[in-house]
Order: C-alpha cells, then structure tokens, then sequence
C-alpha cells in the first residue's frame, strides 16, 4: 500500500477577539464629511440645534480602529465560513441555505438599482449618479 | 411581557409604519390606538397620553427623531409617565442620529429598535433595510424577541469565543405555532455592513456625523424659508436630518412642485398632503452629509423658480 498523506482540509481558524478587544483609544477609521464653512456659519453649533438634555454627552461604547484593522478582521472571520460568501451556517435556518446565483448580487449592487429611492417613479437620466435630494 | 392587550402608538410616525404595526400585531395587542401629537411642535402630546393611559395598556411606541424629523424632548416624562402605570417605553430612533442625541435607555426606554439602513447601505429601491431591536439583557426581555438570535460564550479553551443559538425555544423551529418570530435572514448581511460602518466611525465620527447632519438640516430649512411662499419647518421644534416644508403660500400643490423639481433633476420631498390632511400642501424633506451647500442651495433657487417667485 503506497504512503497515503492526508489532506489538510480545515479552513481557517483565527482565534479571533471580539472587535472592541482590538480598540484603541484615538484610532479613527472613517472621517466623516464635515459641512462646508458657509453652513457650519449660519447653522451655529450643533449644541444649539438640540432640545435641551437630548444633546448626547458620553459618545456610544463603539470601537475605535483604523481602517486596516476593521479589514483585517473581518476578512479573518469571512475565512471561517466554510467557503460560502452570502450566508452563515451558525443557524438552522432554511432560506439561506440554498445557493445565490451570483448574478442576482450584481444585479442588486448595481448603482441604478442600489441608488435608487423606493419613491422613484421613474428612472432617472442615463449618465451620472440621479439628481436626488 | 405585561399580559395586557392595548397598545398605544404615537401618532407622529411614518403612515406606512403604523399600517405594518397594526398587520403584525393583532394578535398581541388587538387593541391599538394612536397618540395625538401637538399640531404647533409635532412633539407628543403628553396629555393626550395621560387620557389614554389607562390599566390595560401595554406599552408605548413613538419614534425619536419622528416621522416629522422632530427631535423629542419630552422622553423621561414619557417614560416616568408608564412606568407609574405598570406599562413599557419603545422608541424607534434613527442609529446615525445617537452620535449626538441621547439614547433612549438614557431616558426611560425599555425597548428601542430601528433601522440601520442609514449605516452604509444603498437604498436599493427600498430594499436595503435591516431591522434592529435593543433591551435590558434581562431574560424576561430576551424571552420575547422574534427573531433567530446569536449569542457569544466562553468555550473551554480559555481566551477563546463561542457563538450559539440563544433561546431556541422562541422561534417556530421549536416552539411552532407558539413560537415568538417571523424571521428572515435577509437583514444578516446588510448588518454585517452596518458593523463595519460602526466599527470604522467609531464613536468620533458618529458624533461628528450627527452634528454635520444636525447643521446641514438647518441651513436648509433656513435657505427653503427663504424662497417667499414657503414655510420651513412647519413645525416650531428642533430637527435632526428631516423636516417638513410647508407650500401652501405658494398655491401650489406638492404634486405639482415635484414635477416641475423634477425638470430640474430634483428628487423632491415625499408629498404629506394625502395622507395628513390637517398639514395642507407639505413635504419631507432629508438633507444628509452627502449633500452639500451647492446641493442645498440648488435646491432652493430650483424652488424658487418652481414657484414663480
């Protein structure tokens, strides 16, 4: 009987913490756009445009990372989902074991779809992102 | 949770919302009524409340910012009020707009839910929701979602996490027609995005979010008022990125004005004259950090020209 080697057959398996492990005081991710000069003037402080005791004093207990971390971790637990991209096994569930054409993900990422408000009757023009406001 | 059967609904939410309550919870609580809101503020009306407040209701549910874009104030008054009477507080809030406005467990909420769409998800035609809830992590809480739930534990190895079934008993693959939910898995991958929206602001950038959209609202209320015959907001409160702009000192209907907006590659506000009589020719309007002060100022000379004024 020739050598017979095993094949290694396990996926990935990261012992990955829970994302608040990996906050570090200060890191910032994603800057959010700030409003241009002319609006921040005639809006006046934020702190004015709230009804009193409703202006938020401790920010939300979310975590703080750059981005390189988010991706890291996430791309580390899309490793370990026994190779489907668009459902996870942890559950019983029936719907979501079946397999997704991966047209239809394209076809619901398409930016003439996706941009699309639900009130839209119509299609907007052929070029550029619609108009919307 | 209460054993009663009355539920009250403020009256300041989306229409359409109050129609998919009163589909689904028939059963729980047939008996539903809406809570009138101050016609000059939009804010709840507190009084109106306190009248039908009595033994057999069960909760509240209001939203915060509400369908108008009106912050509410009152929420600790509102809270204090049903708790006094053995009912609960649910506020359905807005996610991005808790980087600068207070949480509703900070004043009272028993239960708070939303929709993280806002959080980096297209609107796909209206297809890019993905509903949340939140409680006390109490067990009598937890006994009543109705929904598949996952939670995390220590496993054996130290340092390691297990995720799991938690209370598998509530849903209908164990409990049947008993069963607490009607899931889906739909909203599982929109909130994968919505985690790394969250994980990638970070509590700064919420904040600043907030405050962003908080400014831009205001200048665009204050711009469209500007424009002689239009009246922005209608209501006499503070807004977060919604606000109602009300047409009637142009004599044009909303229909109208949005057709003509549209020429302008303009996507008006969604028309509030059919639906809410007593509010005449309004619309909603949302500004959010994607518009700019072009944007809103394009907005308001367009009006402009719509209304012949």
């Amino acid at each position: 009987m020739e050598d017979v080697k095993l094949r290694n057959f396990h996926q990935a398996h990261w012992n990955e913490p829970i994302i608040f492990e990996l906050s570090v005081p200060g890191r910032r991710g994603l800057i959010p756009p700030a409003p241009d000069k002319g609006i921040k003037k005639e809006a006046g402080d934020a702190k004015n445009l709230v009804p009193k005791g409703m202006f938020r004093e401790q920010l939300p207990a979310l975590p703080e990372l750059d981005q390189k971390r988010v991706l890291a971790h996430y791309i580390h637990l899309a490793q370990e989902t026994l190779g489907a991209n668009l459902c996870n096994d942890i559950s019983q569930g029936t719907c979501t074991m079946k397999y997704n054409p991966r047209i239809n993900e394209e076809l619901a990422a398409h930016p003439g779809i996706a941009s699309l408000h639900q009130k839209q009757s119509k299609l907007p023009y052929r070029k550029g992102p619609p108009g919307c406001l | 949770m209460t054993g009663r059967g009355k539920a009250l609904i403020a009256a300041s939410i989306s229409p359409e919302r109050l129609s998919c309550i009163k589909n689904y919870a028939w059963s729980a609580t047939p008996d539903i009524e809406t809570v009138k809101y101050d016609p000059k503020t939009g804010l709840l009306d507190v009084d109106d409340l306190k009248s039908k407040l009595s033994d057999d209701v069960c909760v509240l549910y209001m939203e915060n910012p509400n369908f108008f874009g009106v912050i509410e104030s009152q929420g600790q008054e509102i809270a204090d009020l049903l708790h006094s009477k053995g009912a609960l507080l649910s506020v359905g809030v807005d996610p991005i707009s808790l980087g600068v406005l207070e949480p509703p467990a900070h004043y009272g909420a028993d239960f708070a839910c939303g929709d993280v769409q806002p959080m980096g998800i297209p609107m796909s035609y209206g297809g890019g929701l993905g509903g949340f809830i939140a409680t006390p992590d109490e067990p009598k809480f937890v006994a009543e979602y109705p929904s598949l739930l996952f939670g995390i534990a220590e496993t054996v190895e130290e340092g390691e996490y297990g995720f799991g079934e938690v209370l598998y008993e509530r849903t209908s693959y164990a409990s049947r027609d008993k069963a607490k939910d009607f899931l889906g898995t739909m909203a599982q991958l929109h909130g994968i995005v919505a985690g790394v929206y969250m994980a990638l602001m970070g509590p700064q950038g919420m904040k600043e979010l907030g405050e962003g959209l908080l400014q831009r609202a205001s200048y665009a209320a204050k711009k469209l008022s500007s424009v002689k015959g239009v009246k922005a907001p209608l209501f006499d409160s503070y807004h977060f990125k919604e606000f109602t702009v009300n047409f009637d000192g142009t004599k044009k209907t909303v229909a109208e004005i949005n057709k003509a907006l549209l020429d302008h590659k303009i996507f008006g506000g969604e028309d509030l004259s059919k639906d809410l009589h007593k509010m005449g020719q309004s619309a909603l309007f949302c500004v959010t950090e994607l518009h700019s002060k072009e944007d809103i100022d394009m907005l308001a000379d367009a009006l402009a020209s719509v209304v012949g004024m």
